[in-house]
């Protein structure tokens, strides 16, 4: 026998459907979903800085000295975490070229992370240029191996998963590396550099090194995708290496002569501060950078130096 | 086993396997192995025509004139892959050969045509059955592909586990179309190989035609001494080459490959490698005919054979409305390319970034399987020199690194009616981000960047069309028939460095 619908029922199972859906809503935590909302920045507490600025010193020297500001890279890693280390490795350059992550530094945070129990420390780059000379050439993979990680390859789709990019409307989804996804912690090691088409490329760029299928963000709007998907995965700590800065013809370069040593490092918690802070060494206005002020208008950081804590250190030498 | 079997064996080994490693890629580009690759393989040393191919050519000449067809059994990597399978065939099944008369017919007008197009003009018949360059066309387009989908497989099961040993081989240089054509070589050279040895080396290979038509009254040969020969039959069953009719007590000198095989299995030592007596007083009335039949043969497949010129004009004529393809830096431009490679396709396999792949008919028909740049599935790395470096016949001229960050394989022009920034106002720029010379650059318009070019500084290497976002791609490099030179790329004024300066915080 088949049991009619009435008019009665089907409103009251419209009722009953709309109620529980509003109690679901209301207590789970599916904010967005008729707005564009990001949860309330938070800082860091207590005597924790945002920012930490230090100049004057070697790349590995500044960064020992500046992450005891945060007492130390346990503040970031707990024992038995697998970290991802994201360095600038886009090019089949040599270190003093300034084209990628300087190797030393990303061999002393492998170390520290080490050093504080992780498990696993994976570091990789999705290439510009052949992966194999990239890794090699840059010296990044010798400074990682011989500190305790490990060089993850990121040059075929094999790598990536497909994640959803969460409050964006330019980009909804992307390929993320599978070891990005897994990892407890992300410590995002960019090179500040200028960028013949998003003026300059620091920590929220450097994450078009852990997308397969960039070629997106560049037919859809590069600086609207940057910082958009920069609201994806915030790393739990940034650190600029703006030792030597490349100046222009970036981000690739074409000859030292691009270079200037600018011996500094900045070191946040907040990847739009730290952009801010890097596009400030670099000689431009963050407002001036569109994937800057939209990061910082959708709320995935602060670029407004002025209001945060800052500590800075001067090192002599 | 005797001596010579060893020796033999020896020799082959190491040509084979270095071979072989070369194409895998096992040493490395610079190693001084790969110098003397052209100097082991004859249509390669023919080609490059280095003082050392010719003493290389020389030496086989006498050689052979002297002990018969040792490059077949010694050096030819095709002859001792064929060994192989046969080897392989015989753990299966017991095989027995049987003496067969060589097929003139098919022989000698094949080596006529081959001979001539080596000398006059360029056919697809050297590039085809040149046993070098098949055999590293099988290592290319085939074992190479093989081992690497065997690697990626392995590779994604220890993925799973979190392991990264085993990196990911990208395959896409492999061409359907190619493969297929390499394959139906594959097959054709293998299948017989493994229930009847040299089959390819007696019938179609026209190197063996030709080293040959010299063994044939070479001074040492396989003999039988015919008051001891009991006319068992062992060295017919045995003889790869299919030379010997042990009925008649015949070795047929001209097809006998060298391999010294039939001396271990002889019972009682009838047969003996040794210095022969001229062997023209020897030659029956019926041989003589026959004789005279090959030269006619002969005579008549190299006259045809002029009428080839025009018809290679008459296809150059046809394909010279079609895009030219890129070729290879070193190469010298499209003529010079064409004219010597035998597409043996080992810069396919060296190429790190796999940017040169195989072509069907880029460069017309006469030019079947030679390599081109394929600038949709990768492009040419900047600090790289590798094909210039192990390219066997001159084709791809050996260049310093230097150099070749200054040849102009061709220049990129820019389609503004589909280029991201012209025609969206969207700032994207990946061309400029991956120029290596910044022949391609960014130049405010309005709100957004969009790109130029400067041809001086464009080496042609193919990036920006590479990672051109645009569909249909808004920037393409066009080949320059022959190769210019491009000026270095100076980047602008230099960035000078303040002595005094602070480093003070800007913030």
């Amino acid at each position: 026998m088949q049991k009619k619908i009435t008019r009665r029922t089907f409103l009251k199972k419209c009722l009953w459907i709309s109620a529980l859906t509003t109690i679901h809503i209301i207590t789970s935590k599916t904010r967005g979903l008729f707005g564009e909302a990001l949860p309330d920045y938070e800082g860091t507490a207590g005597d924790i800085p945002d920012l930490v600025g230090i100049t004057g010193g070697k790349p590995v020297a500044m960064f020992e000295k500046g992450i005891e500001a945060f007492g130390g890279m346990s503040y970031f890693i707990k024992k038995g975490e697998t970290v991802v280390v994201k360095p600038n490795i886009g090019w089949d350059k040599t270190p003093e070229e300034g084209a990628n992550t300087d190797p030393d530094l990303v061999g002393a945070i492998v170390r520290h992370c080490v050093g504080c129990g992780a498990k696993k420390v994976w570091v990789f780059d999705h290439t510009c240029n052949n992966w194999k000379a990239c890794y090699e050439n840059s010296g990044i993979k010798q400074a990682v191996e011989d500190n305790g990680g490990m060089m993850v390859p990121a040059h075929a789709e094999q790598y990536y998963g497909r994640v959803t990019v969460p409050h964006s409307d330019v980009i909804r989804q992307a390929l993320v590396h599978e070891t990005l996804l897994e990892a407890d912690r992300f410590i995002n090691v960019p090179v500040l550099k200028h960028h013949g088409s998003a003026r300059v490329t620091i920590s929220m760029k450097n994450l078009m090194g852990v997308v397969y299928d960039r070629g997106y963000f560049h037919t859809t709007g590069l600086h609207e995708c940057i910082a958009d998907f920069a609201a994806l995965r915030k790393p739990d700590v940034v650190i600029v290496d703006a030792y030597r800065v490349m100046l222009k013809n970036g981000p690739r370069g074409v000859s030292p002569n691009d270079i200037a040593y600018k011996r500094m490092q900045v070191i946040s918690t907040d990847m739009v501060a730290a952009d801010a802070a890097g596009a400030k060494i670099f000689g431009v206005e963050p407002e001036t950078i569109p994937h800057i002020a939209r990061a910082h208008q959708k709320g995935v950081g602060r670029m407004d130096l002025d209001n945060l804590r800052i500590q800075r250190i001067k090192m002599a030498g | 086993m005797s001596k010579a079997q060893w020796c033999r064996r020896g020799v082959a080994t190491l040509v084979f396997a270095g071979l072989t490693g070369i194409f895998f890629g096992l040493f490395s580009v610079s190693g001084g192995l790969i110098r003397l690759l052209p100097l082991s393989q004859i249509v390669p040393a023919l080609r490059i025509l280095s003082l050392g191919g010719i003493i290389f050519l020389f030496i086989l000449l006498v050689l052979t004139a002297l002990c018969g067809r040792l490059y077949c059994s010694f050096l030819c990597p095709l002859g001792i892959y064929q060994d192989v399978i046969l080897w392989l065939g015989g753990r299966f099944k017991k095989l027995h050969l049987r003496y067969q008369a060589p097929l003139y017919r098919v022989k000698i007008p094949l080596a006529a045509l081959f001979l001539l197009s080596l000398l006059l003009h360029r056919t697809p018949l050297v590039i085809l059955l040149d046993p070098y360059a098949q055999y590293g066309r099988f290592i290319t387009n085939l074992f190479k592909p093989f081992v690497g989908i065997l690697n990626n497989g392995a590779g994604v099961i220890l993925e799973w586990f979190g392991f990264y040993r085993l990196p990911f081989i990208h395959l896409h240089y492999v061409n359907p179309a190619v493969f297929t054509v390499v394959f139906a070589f594959f097959i054709a050279v293998s299948l017989p190989a493994a229930v009847k040895g040299r089959w390819y080396c007696n019938t179609l290979c026209p190197l063996g035609t030709i080293l040959g038509a010299l063994s044939r009254h070479s001074l040492f040969r396989i003999r039988f001494n015919e008051t001891t020969c009991v006319t068992c039959g062992n060295c017919e069953r045995e003889c790869k080459a299919r030379c010997i009719d042990s009925r008649t007590r015949r070795v047929d000198s001209g097809e006998c490959v060298s391999c010294f095989n039939c001396l271990a299995v002889c019972p009682n030592g009838s047969l003996s490698f040794s210095a022969a007596p001229w062997a023209r007083s020897s030659v029956s009335g019926r041989e003589k005919r026959g004789a005279s039949e090959k030269r006619r043969t002969f005579l008549k497949a190299f006259f045809l054979s002029f009428v080839l010129p025009g018809t290679a004009r008459m296809s150059r004529e046809a394909y010279r409305d079609r895009m030219a393809p890129v070729t290879p830096p070193g190469s010298l431009g499209e003529a010079h390319f064409s004219s010597k490679c035998i597409a043996c396709n080992l810069c396919v396999s060296v190429c790190p970034n796999n940017v040169l792949v195989p072509s069907l008919f880029d460069y017309g028909w006469q030019g079947i399987l030679q390599p081109k740049m394929n600038y949709g599935i990768s492009f040419c790395s900047y600090e790289c020199n590798a094909c210039s470096q192990v390219c066997p016949t001159g084709a791809i001229r050996p260049i310093s690194i230097d150099l070749k960050k200054t040849v102009q394989l061709g220049v990129s022009f820019i389609e503004q009616r589909y280029c991201i920034p012209y025609v969206h106002r969207r700032d994207c720029g990946a061309c400029a981000e991956h120029c290596p010379t910044k022949a391609v650059y960014m130049v405010r318009k309005g709100e957004v960047f969009v790109p130029e070019t400067n041809p001086k500084v464009c080496i042609g290497c193919g990036v920006c069309e590479y990672v051109c976002p645009a569909r249909p791609k808004a920037i393409t490099v066009t080949a320059h028939a022959v190769h210019r030179t491009a000026m270095l790329p100076d980047g602008g004024e230099a960035i000078t460095q303040d002595k005094s300066v602070t480093y003070e915080l800007p913030f």
